[in-house]
């Protein structure tokens, strides 16, 4: 039900505002008053245009520059909403007008919510189909039931295609029609599910085998792999026994104990070179005694030290001049004298030095001696030495071998030979452990390559499964909504055939019951509607045959019958918030005029419906009269 | 009296597959809408060609499922 309604700037209102109730409520006023443009100006609001108007600029007063229309009205879901509309013309711009529409929902007093809004991009389309859903009048719906134009009613006798449409049937046509197309192409791409279902259960197969064969690879690498770290193992601790420590050490130890043996025979050889030691003792005590002696025969020695320097001068002097002085006793040299003393010290110094002792030489054998005794000492010392230390280390040498009687020599040729064979034995472990290490690592080279190859093959056994498997799920959704669409495409054909069955059969009834309570002069007995036109044929009580209600005699009768059956249009597909009916009375005269009206008025069959007629109907509050109030 | 009203028809011979029930609805409301508008019909009065896609991708939209073109793609 419409409560408001406001034009500003259309057509020949300024700006004015309409309060409207329900029931009928009757628009009167003299011809080209606008009241028609109030049916235009809520045609304008709901779908942006006016039927027959090439664009909204004939809608424009002459002395606006825009045009609005604001429409308050109750929908079908019981709520208040207030749709508004304008028109006008940008800046700069001569003739072009811009559009624009809001649709809010009134909440409370004062309060509303925005639904839809051009300015937030919302589009034409999301309008029209909101307004259809509240208030279940769409374009078509507001042409053909909810807006009977003036001078147009008795046109739909004839039928009207786009009846079809109204009532559903194209829609259900059309629908089962593409409902039907949507499952071909479905079943179509679904013919190819069971080809792909055997692919997929084949490769599930072959990812089944894939992954044993994997899972055997997989497990002889493991196998392998512990092999190699084993045999790795064993080839580093061949190497670490190899050196065998403890061959080494004895060998070590003996080779110490063999220095050691060296050097006791070296300081045997030493102190063997060095002499007797008894002998150097006596050789030192006679030496002794000898310088001993020497020291007491000073004197001599002295005295033969001086004879000598007297022979050596008395043999110059005598050979040198007769008569010279004497050194010795100043006198003049007498040869003869001089002759004797020389014989005589000759003589004293012969007896002298046949028992001179030479001390310095003898001091220097002492030396020699003591040096030699020293060196004696020190090769007994050093060869004590050279003994300790070699039994120190035949002890150590020993203690690797311990209890073992056997020379060291014997030991360690011994534990040689051994070190020896265990070390060939080892070389040998060791050559077959290489070897082998040398076949397992090359079979996980192998089995590695087969691994990656499997694992790619695998690979792309998950991909192409994957693929497949998407395929196939595609395709069975397909199948499912191929399905589902025929059992739609049926619904819609049964749809279609009840209403077109149904709607001619069911309008021709309501047509006839409105017929019969709006005519004042009963003249049909019997209505019919064509299924396939909609044309209304109707059966006079003057004859028993149908004919076309649009060749029925008087201008009044067709019209009674056109308005009937746009009112059982009306009552069939809505119920509606509200009706228009522009002059429906046009062309009878004043007593039917009165009377249409007045029974228009009791059929209920809409919560409002305004009705514009030249006729003062109505009580004050269900009038009004735009030709005292329009500007 | 059976329903004039064409949801209430399609709901009925719906009944044993509830499940379609509001995706018929909305198809048929959205065909429709499409019919509303002269623009989108033919000389006969049938749906042109783009108001008959624009209710096959709304059938579609609503049933769910692949659409028919990506899945042409993807199948290659």
């Amino acid at each position: 039900m419409i409560t408001r309604l406001r034009l500003k700037g259309f057509r020949r209102y300024v700006d004015e505002t309409f309060e409207l109730g329900p029931g009928v409520t009757f628009i009167n006023g003299r011809n080209n008053a606008g009241k028609t443009t109030l049916f235009l100006a809520i045609e304008y609001a709901l779908t942006g245009t006016v039927s027959g108007a090439r664009s909204q600029a004939v809608l424009l007063n002459p002395n606006a520059k825009g045009l609005g229309v604001e429409l308050v009205f109750t929908g079908r879901d019981g709520k208040t909403y207030k749709l508004q509309r304008l028109h006008q013309l940008p800046p700069r711009a001569k003739s072009k007008l811009v559009g624009a529409f809001t649709l809010k929902e009134v909440v409370g007093e004062g309060d509303e919510r925005y639904l839809l809004s051009s300015d937030f991009q919302d589009h034409e389309d999301a309008l029209a189909k909101k307004l259809a859903e509240i208030t279940g009048i769409s374009r078509r719906v507001l042409h053909l039931a909810v807006h009977v134009r003036q001078g147009e009613i008795a046109q739909i006798l004839d039928g009207d295609a786009r009846l079809d449409i109204a009532l559903g049937i194209t829609a259900a046509t059309t629908a089962n029609e593409e409902m039907r197309s949507l499952a071909l192409e479905d079943e179509q791409a679904a013919d190819a599910l069971p080809g792909l279902e055997a692919t997929l259960a084949h490769l599930e197969r072959e990812r089944a085998a894939a992954t044993t064969d994997t899972s055997a690879l997989e497990t002889r690498l493991a196998g392998l792999r512990t092999e190699s770290a084993t045999l790795t193992e064993a080839i580093e601790h061949a190497e670490e026994v190899a050196d065998d420590a403890a061959f080494e050490a004895l060998a070590d130890a003996v080779e110490t104990w063999r220095d050691a043996r060296g050097d006791v025979e070296r300081a045997e050889d030493a102190l063997e070179g060095a002499g007797d030691a008894d002998a150097i003792e006596r050789e030192r005590d006679e030496l002794e005694a000898a310088i001993a002696d020497a020291e007491a025969r000073r004197d001599e020695t002295a005295r033969l030290a001086d004879l000598r320097s007297q022979i050596a001068r008395r043999t110059k002097h005598l050979a040198a001049t007769h008569g010279a002085t004497c050194e010795y006793c100043g006198s003049t040299m007498d040869r003869a004298r001089g002759a004797a003393e020389l014989a005589a010290w000759t003589t004293e110094a012969a007896a002298l030095e046949a028992d001179a002792v030479d001390e310095p030489a003898l001091r220097a054998k002492l030396r020699d001696a003591m040096r030699e005794q020293a060196a004696l000492t020190a090769a007994t010392a050093a060869l004590a030495r050279a003994r300790t230390a070699a039994t120190a280390a035949e002890t150590a040498a020993r203690a690797h071998e311990p209890g073992d009687p056997r020379s060291l020599e014997e030991i360690l040729e011994e534990r040689r030979g051994a070190a020896e064979r265990g070390k060939l034995e080892r070389a040998t472990t060791n050559a077959r452990n290489e070897a082998r290490l040398e076949a397992v690592t090359a079979s996980i080279d192998e089995i590695e390559t087969r691994a990656e190859t499997q694992a790619r093959r695998g690979g792309e056994l998950d991909r192409e499964h994957a693929r497949t498997s998407a395929e196939v799920d595609r395709l069975r959704a397909r199948k499912r909504r191929a399905d589902d669409l025929r059992v739609l495409a049926s619904a819609f054909k049964e749809l279609q055939e009840q209403l077109r069955t149904r709607a001619a059969a069911e309008l021709a009834v309501s047509t006839f019951a409105i017929y019969e309570a709006i005519a004042v002069d009963r003249e049909v007995v019997g209505v019919e509607v064509d299924p396939a036109r909609y044309q209304v044929m109707v059966t006079s009580k003057d004859t028993d045959v149908a004919m076309p209600a649009s060749l029925a005699q008087g201008g009044g009768h067709r019209l009674l019958l056109g308005l009937a059956f746009r009112l059982a249009l009306v009552q069939r597909l809505g119920p509606f918030p509200f009706m228009l009916l522009d002059e429906p009375t046009y062309g009878l005269d004043e007593y039917h005029r009165h009377a249409l009206l007045q029974r228009i008025a009791g059929l209920n069959l809409c919560e409002q419906i305004l009705l514009i007629t030249h006729q003062e109907m109505g009580t004050p509050d269900r009038r009004i009269s735009i030709g005292t109030v329009a500007a | 009296m059976a329903s004039d009203n064409p949801k209430q028809i399609l709901e009925t011979i719906l009944g044993d597959r509830s499940d379609l029930i509001a995706a018929a609805g909305a198809i048929f409301d959205h065909a429709q809408y499409l019919l509303d508008d002269d623009e989108r019909l033919t000389k006969t009065g049938a749906l042109d060609g783009v108001g008959r896609d624009q209710l096959r991708a709304r059938a579609l939209e609503t049933l769910g499922g692949p659409a028919p073109d990506v899945e042409a793609e993807d199948a290659e």
